[in-house]
């Protein structure tokens, strides 16, 4: 069990981004997780009291809660490589900010 | 203090890390949405928690998707859920986070997959409606009605779903559904498009697909025909049923895997209370068993026909009416159609039915008939009329008439050769008989049935020691023996006995075999050859009598010689010698011997000589006698028969041949010695003949009788008719030829004379003997008493 994932999408309904967050976090998990993983994918409009449980304030936010440490992650999930590094999934040499969106790794908790 | 302070530090530390941590996601979280990156931001506010989106506008639409009573769902081209609404996952029973993307696929029960797969495509075109069963997480199959939909998500084609459950609804219509399942026919219900949306369990086992909204024509391709016989195939639709026409028990054909299955179909509109159109229902019913049933029927049917075609005779059925309601080939080529008239018009020509018509009776009765019947045109059938009971109870008459005139003309051919060879049996002079292999008679022509005094068919069953002496019996059954054994045609000489007399026969044994070789009996074919033997030993004798005359002839005129030189010199010696002298008495004697010895041969002499061309003589009886009795005189005193004779010296001449006289004589002679010796073998005072003669006038004429009368063994009286009869003896064989008495008679009937034997068996015989006293015939004699 220990390299079996468990993640969980927040989204709100069929918002563009959430919509290609499912999508992108999907086709993903097919590819690098195949087998090893559980997708739980939360429309926080329906279901909101996951959300607070959570603290999840923004949507599409994805959370790693399997393997720990916990992870969080927000956006449509579009960059593979930032997410594969984030969950740990592919590890990259060190933690450093992703050149093109310049956008900050997500830490450890 | 320090620990204290150190402890601080260290929590002041931590918080400063989750502080941190916490910033950052702040940051992050804040960057997002300065960025655009976020749909929404969940707010806690006095309410409670709320979510706010980014771009609200949508928000009425979303609320009616949340909060209607079916599943929404949004998928991707690959069936891939981006979105599920809340009451999917009632449906399902699955928490909706597990819902949203998984594949749709997942949740549908396995058989209608594929059919989601074609509803899912044609939504990227255009609209798809379908049903499907779902499977939810109990393992329940649900029946839900889909409507799909596409549009387009950052130009990307996505699919939204409305998912109906229908389950309660079906349990509704369930009842209706037993109804329908229970029906064996197929029970279709298209809408007004012609797409299915119904169908009971018989119409979902035709083909084994998912047939809701279907259209009927694609899934079912049935094809018809205008008649039993039409060889173009046409397409059904039911396009014409859609607008309101009902079809009523049409044939339809539907083709699957190569098999084809026959169908009777029947459709009709479907309206609302309102009059509105709603589409049809088409009911399909199965005939292709009972088709097939039909056509090996009809095969079986075409089988018998042939059948009865083929037949060599003819064959119809008829009714109580007499009406021909079938008839074979062969009868329509003899009779012509019937078409339908009665037997009597088309085989008799007549107008009524025929008196007494078997067929009539076979159906009065119920037992079969059977009866000869001469055609019109003169042939002969042999008719057999069998009674039954047609299908629907009618009685009904089967006739089968067979031609046998050909085996009536052999019939009659082999019965005038039959009659042929039974005349040709009966008239042969032979007479035959065939006995079975165990020597019992079968059968005997007339002729031999007449010897026997009886008729042909009384020989049957009977065996030789039936109708035969036991030792001829014996004989007979000893040469049947032979035949059987050798199996070869025999041909022997037997005794035969016929009224009493002694036959001698030629039989001819053939013996019959059988097609084995194996002898199954006897023709006998026998002749009486009597006649013939006789005659030959007659000839024999004849021969031998005549060399013995000339033997005799030659004795006689060697011995007259010298005993006319003794008679000569015996009289010179008798005249020259002494009266009373012993000498004188001697040459007398020498003398009266030698006369004697020259009488006999004289006597001899006559006898012998058989000059046919001798002519006819004035003799006297006696003389005749006389010489006769010259020669017989040696055996009557050897017998010790006494001879008495009574004839007058003045007995008138008669004109004869005197050797034939003296032969009759002799006969008669002969049969008297045979006689008295058979009668007294020993010397008797009563074996004497007595001879005598007297002259008699009959008509005026005068005649000479001489009788012979001997007390003999006489003659039976049961064959006095036949002693005249040529080759009748009743001596042992050797001992007479048998035609003794009737030479005689012929002699004295040549001489216009005649002979009569009276006789008492075991007393006497007396034969007369009467000739013409005069040289004239008896017509002579009576002219010269007319000229008197």
């Amino acid at each position: 069990m220990s390299n079996h994932f468990f993640l969980r999408l927040y989204v709100t309904g069929l918002s563009k981004k959430s919509l290609k967050a499912i999508m992108n976090i999907k086709s993903l998990c097919e590819k690098y997780l195949e087998g090893r993983y559980k997708l739980e994918v939360i429309d926080i409009y329906q279901q909101l009291e996951f959300s607070m449980d959570e603290h999840v304030i923004v949507a599409p936010t994805l959370i790693k809660k399997l393997p720990l440490p916990l992870k969080k992650l927000i956006g449509d999930m579009s960059d593979t490589d930032r997410i594969l590094t984030a969950l740990d999934i592919k590890p990259l040499k060190e933690k450093e900010y992703d050149r093109e969106e310049g956008r900050k790794e997500g830490r450890k908790e | 203090m320090m620990s204290k302070e150190n402890k601080a530090k260290h929590e002041l530390i931590q918080e400063i890390e989750e502080l941190q941590t916490r910033l950052n996601e702040a940051e992050e979280a804040l960057h997002a949405i300065r960025n655009g990156d976020v749909d929404a931001i969940v707010i806690r506010g006095h309410k409670g928690e709320q979510v706010y989106s980014l771009t609200s506008e949508e928000y009425p639409y979303r609320v009616i998707v949340e909060s209607i009573n079916e599943g929404a769902v949004t998928l991707t081209p690959e069936g891939t859920i981006l979105y599920a609404n809340k009451r999917l996952a009632e449906i399902l029973k699955f928490p909706l986070e597990e819902i949203i993307s998984r594949s749709f696929y997942d949740f549908i029960s396995e058989k209608d997959r594929g059919f989601f797969s074609v509803l899912l495509e044609k939504s990227l075109r255009k609209g798809s409606k379908g049903r499907i069963t779902l499977v939810n997480s109990e393992d329940t199959h649900l029946p839900v009605y889909l409507s799909l939909n596409s549009f387009l998500i950052d130009d990307k084609s996505s699919v939204s779903m409305i998912i109906t459950d229908l389950t309660e609804a079906l349990e509704a219509e369930a009842f209706s559904d037993t109804i329908l399942d229970q029906a064996a026919e197929s029970i279709i219900v298209c809408n007004e498009h012609g797409l299915i949306t119904r169908v009971n369990s018989a119409a979902q086992a035709l083909c084994d697909k998912n047939l809701y909204l279907q259209p009927f024509d694609t899934i079912f391709p049935l094809t018809y025909r205008n008649g039993k016989d039409d060889k173009q195939v046409k397409t059904f639709s039911i396009s014409a049923t859609l607008q309101g026409q009902t079809l009523k028990n049409k044939e339809v054909e539907f083709c699957e895997d190569g098999q084809t299955h026959h169908f009777v179909l029947n459709a009709g509109p479907l309206t609302s209370i309102q009059s509105k159109n709603l589409g049809c229902v088409i009911t399909l019913t199965n005939i292709t068993a009972s088709k097939k049933a039909e056509k090996a029927l009809e095969i079986d049917q075409q089988r018998f026909f042939s059948l009865l075609n083929e037949l060599p005779g003819y064959v119809f059925l008829q009714g109580p009416d007499y009406s021909i309601r079938y008839a074979n080939r062969y009868f329509c080529e003899i009779f012509g159609k019937p078409d339908g008239n009665p037997c009597y018009k088309i085989t008799q020509r007549g107008r009524k039915p025929c008196e007494n018509c078997p067929a009539a009776q076979a159906l009065k009765t119920k037992n079969r008939t059977t009866w000869e019947w001469t055609s019109p045109d003169g042939r002969f059938y042999q008719v057999y009329n069998y009674p039954f009971i047609d299908i629907d109870g009618s009685p009904l008459t089967l006739e089968l008439g067979i031609d046998i005139s050909d085996r009536k003309r052999a019939e009659e051919a082999s019965r005038v050769s039959e009659n042929k060879y039974q005349l040709l049996f009966e008239s042969l002079p032979q007479r035959i008989f065939y006995k079975d292999k165990n020597l019992i008679y079968v059968s005997c022509n007339e002729n031999l049935a007449s010897d026997l005094h009886i008729s042909p068919n009384e020989i049957m069953g009977k065996t030789d020691y039936d109708i035969y002496p036991k030792e001829l019996a014996d004989t007979y059954r000893e040469a049947d023996a032979s035949v059987i054994e050798s199996g070869q045609t025999e041909d022997t000489e037997e005794e035969y006995i016929k009224d009493g007399k002694n036959l001698i026969i030629r039989t001819v044994r053939t013996p019959i075999k059988d097609e084995n070789g194996d002898v199954l009996g006897i023709l006998g074919a026998f002749l009486d050859i009597t006649e013939k033997i006789t005659l030959q030993r007659e000839a024999e004798r004849s021969r031998h009598l005549a060399a013995l005359g000339e033997l005799a002839a030659g004795v006689g005129h060697e011995i007259n010689n010298p005993i006319t030189g003794i008679i000569n010199c015996a009289q010179i010696l008798f005249n020259k010698s002494k009266e009373e002298s012993r000498e004188k008495d001697l040459a007398r004697r020498v003398i009266k011997e030698g006369n004697r010895i020259a009488n006999i041969v004289h006597s001899l002499l006559s006898f012998t000589r058989r000059d046919t061309h001798e002519k006819k003589s004035m003799v006297s009886i006696r003389e005749i006698l006389y010489e006769t009795l010259i020669l017989t005189e040696a055996y009557l005193r050897k017998e010790g028969i006494r001879i008495k004779l009574d004839i007058p010296h003045n007995l008138p001449a008669i004109t004869v041949h005197p050797h034939l006289i003296q032969q009759v004589f002799l006969n008669v002679i002969n049969n008297a010695r045979y006689a008295l010796n058979q009668r007294y073998p020993e010397a008797n005072d009563n074996k004497t003949l007595e001879i005598s003669g007297e002259e008699v006038t009959i008509d005026n004429c005068p005649y000479v009788k001489i009788m012979f009368y001997d007390q003999g063994i006489g003659i039976p009286a049961r064959i006095k008719d036949k002693i005249m009869e040529p080759f009748f003896t009743t001596k042992p064989t050797g001992k007479g030829t048998g035609l003794g008495l009737n030479v005689s008679h012929n002699i004295i009937s040549n001489y216009h004379g005649k002979i009569t034997i009276d006789s008492k068996e075991g007393e006497f015989t007396k034969v007369t003997i009467i000739l013409p006293a005069r040289s004239q015939s008896h017509e002579n004699c009576q002219e010269t008493e007319t000229e008197k």
